[in-house]
């Protein structure tokens, strides 16, 4: 009895057996288990020829090797009918080469196991069954002359039975290059059992009797051999095979604590593996290693991320792999590396990760592909680690292009031309020159009495504006609007911005205006400083109130119009996503069926 | 390959819910995004991920990233926010598949191959930002130069 890899999802075990019969002194046929793969045979030479036995053992072992090698690269169906026909061609060709064998040919039925469900092919009397809850149902019909006059209602099931061409044949391997193969899906539940036979055991047992058989069996391999009993019982009058497959109890997945752990552990005992297959990629000849000897290179670069992978496996986190990307990224970048450099690197890191679990699919194909799966999430953690790294150096890049093209766009002054137009308290009449003179006074006084601290300077430079608006007429490039504007300096909306201005210009007001209560001018010439200045400092505040608000509406602006721009264009990609799709389709369509 | 993507097409309706109640914390400039387009926009990533899962394609795979990183980069998505966000579509698959698949063989497998998938695609996005990088790093040269 045969058990090994688990491709139906069950605990596929089977069992076969094979025998001449009373009649014949040669066995014409044969079968195959093939667990790993999940393909099992069953083909009958043609008995009335020279070379049954040869033409059914030919084709089995091209069936066989055709599966093998196109396992991954074709579905199921088409993988099983492509290898019976290559199976045909052989046995044709070798008929056609060797006279002795002119003329043999055989049989098949094949049952190849994917995920819960068995691909049933055939060509010839060689048939196929399922055992589902103790019913047994034939799954193959036969390809002979007499079959096929029964289904086109040509002959009675009953005249059928006793026609003496009951078993000569429609269809079979090695008559020509291609054989037309029958193919049916089935699907699969825990407890039923397959049957695959030559028709040494149809032939000779009845239906009934072989449902008894196969439902009282224990397991696979006594099922096969009390069938075989059976056929020798009802005469034996041919060669006769039975193949029997089991679906057991369905795997039942182990823990994600014991299989993260026997991933970590399966990484760890391959470290020194994964620096063979690193140094066999020439890590160390990458320029990221200029520095260091290939041992250092490979101990250091491969032996690092190993060890990371291994930590991280081990804690399912993905700290140390990020460490490692990150550093490795940004060390490389930072000193002016170019990024294919890095790429080529961890590529060849990747593919050394990836020689590995080939390694451990040789001993186990299920910790392969869990080591894989784990592998590729650190991966993937480093390829975020080192996207981290780029957009550090974009953001800085950025930055440097806006101070550029600031620089070139407004270099000369921010005092651009008034959009918005002040018609403030400042309006007044031209200062008299004592008034002047009190001013002037008053500006000195105030810069003075300006309290220390970070708002001193610009509370100064608010004094000067408002003194220099204050001597000057409306319109000058002196007026509140341009000193505020100059005062501003940049469009930053942020309350960390705004604040300190404010503060700047309440203490600049406050101060100056004092300034002029504590000169010792005429009561009248120090009221009318005072209504200038009240009148400016007003307006100063009123004028950074109308810049904030002529900022944000540009911004609120350009906002509301890029929202509706963005969901015009989130509406017009889906659909053109939609259309490529549908076009793709189409297209895969279109080749699939010239193909 | 084929049976991936069909597995694929189960989840999908059920991955494609999960993405539109997860998307704040996808991005949370998402969660602003009325459903019905988000939706849209989540469905458009999900064919592409059928279809890579059925074509291996990835040169058409790379063509759609491309697109896609160069609408998130122009919504303000940063580099970082940008690879997350795929991974996290990716980890969404992962995680609705690891519900509602039948523990087995042929779920580790599918599993396995998401995890690729999603592998491919952050490859794909680091190599698009770093290929936008040089650009900005070359016109921040010729700045300097002129």
């Amino acid at each position: 009895m045969s058990a090994g890899r688990q491709p139906a999802g069950f605990q596929v075990s089977a069992g076969g057996e094979t025998h001449p019969g009373h009649v014949r002194n040669k066995n014409e046929d044969c079968f195959l288990t093939d667990p790993e793969i999940g393909l099992y045979l069953v083909l009958d030479g043609m008995g009335g020829h020279m070379a049954g036995d040869v033409a059914s053992a030919r084709a089995r072992e091209v069936i066989r090797a055709e599966v093998r090698a196109n396992l991954r690269r074709k579905p199921p169906p088409t993988l099983l009918e492509d290898a019976i026909n290559a199976g045909s061609a052989a046995v044709h060709a070798d008929a056609r080469r060797n006279r002795d064998l002119t003329g043999m040919g055989t049989t098949v039925v094949g049952c190849f196991l994917t995920e819960r469900h068995a691909v049933i092919a055939h060509v010839g009397d060689s048939r196929a069954y399922l055992l589902h809850e103790g019913r047994l149902r034939l799954l193959t019909r036969d390809h002979t002359v007499v079959a096929e006059l029964v289904a086109r209602n040509a002959l009675s099931v009953a005249e059928a039975q006793v026609h003496p061409y009951k078993s000569v044949l429609s269809r079979n391997l090695g008559g020509r290059p291609d054989a037309k193969v029958d193919l049916s899906e089935i699907d699969l539940q825990p407890g039923d059992r397959l049957l695959l036979c030559s028709d040494g055991l149809s032939g000779f047992a009845s239906h009934e009797a072989m449902e008894q058989v196969l439902a009282g069996a224990e397991d696979a391999e006594r099922a096969a051999a009390d069938l075989i009993e059976l056929a020798l019982r009802g005469g034996g009058g041919d060669n006769v095979t039975a193949l029997v497959v089991d679906c057991g109890p369905e795997v039942v997945a182990e823990s994600t604590q014991e299989l993260r752990t026997g991933v970590a552990t399966a990484w760890w005992s391959r470290r020194e593996m994964f620096r063979r297959e690193a140094r066999a990629r020439r890590v160390h000849e990458s320029p990221i290693c200029a520095v260091l000897s290939p041992d250092e290179a490979v101990a250091i670069v491969a032996g690092n991320l190993c060890e990371a992978i291994y930590h991280d496996l081990e804690q399912s986190a993905g700290l140390h792999v990020w460490t490692f990307a990150e550093n490795l990224a940004s060390g490389w970048l930072d000193q002016g590396g170019d990024y294919p450099v890095l790429r080529d690197l961890l590529d060849r890191l990747r593919e050394s990760a990836l020689a590995v679990i080939v390694e451990v699919a040789t001993v186990d194909a299920r910790m392969a592909i869990a080591l894989e799966t784990s592998i590729l999430r650190a991966l993937i953690v480093a390829e975020m680690a080192v996207a981290g790294a780029i957009g550090e150096r974009m953001r800085r890049t950025e930055e440097l292009l806006v101070t550029q093209h600031t620089r070139e766009t407004t270099a000369p002054t921010f005092a651009d031309e008034k959009t918005i137009p002040f018609t403030g308290a400042h309006k007044i009449e031209p200062a008299s020159p004592v008034v002047v003179a009190c001013l002037e006074r008053a500006r000195s006084t105030g810069l003075a009495g300006l309290p220390g601290g970070d708002s001193a300077p610009q509370a100064a430079a608010c004094i000067d504006a408002a003194h220099r608006a204050a001597l000057h007429d409306v319109g000058s490039e002196h007026d509140p609007m341009t000193a505020v504007r100059e005062l501003f300096g940049s469009r930053v909306m942020s309350e960390s911005a705004l604040r300190p201005l404010l503060e700047s210009l309440d203490v600049a007001r406050s101060e100056h205006l004092r300034a002029v209560q504590v000169q010792k001018d005429d009561p009248a010439i120090r009221a009318a400083a005072l209504r200038r200045l009240a009148s400016i400092h007003q307006g100063m505040m009123g004028a950074l109130a109308l810049v904030v608000a002529e900022s944000a509406q540009a911004v609120a602006d350009q906002f509301r119009i890029a929202t509706v721009r963005t969901a015009r264009l989130r509406a017009e990609v889906g659909r053109t996503e939609a259309r490529l799709s549908r076009l793709e389709r189409d297209l895969a369509g279109i080749v699939e069926r010239r193909r | 390959m084929a049976r991936h993507a069909r597995t694929f097409a189960t989840i999908r309706p059920e991955v494609l819910e999960r993405l539109v109640d997860v998307r704040g914390s996808i991005d949370h400039t998402l969660s602003g995004v009325p459903s019905h387009l988000i939706r849209q926009e989540f469905d458009a990533v999900l064919d592409r991920m059928e279809a890579y899962l059925s074509d291996q394609d990835v040169d058409r795979y790379r063509s759609f990233a491309t697109r896609w990183v160069a609408f998130r980069l122009g919504e303000g998505f940063s580099p970082e926010n940008l690879i997350h966000s795929v991974v996290a579509i990716g980890d969404v698959v992962l995680e609705v598949g690891r519900r509602r698949l039948t523990p087995g063989p042929d779920t580790s497998e599918f599993v396995r191959e998401v995890a690729r998938m999603n592998f491919a695609a952050a490859r794909i996005i680091v190599e698009i930002l770093a290929a936008e990088l040089e650009t900005m790093r070359r016109s921040a040269g010729r700045s300097q130069t002129s």
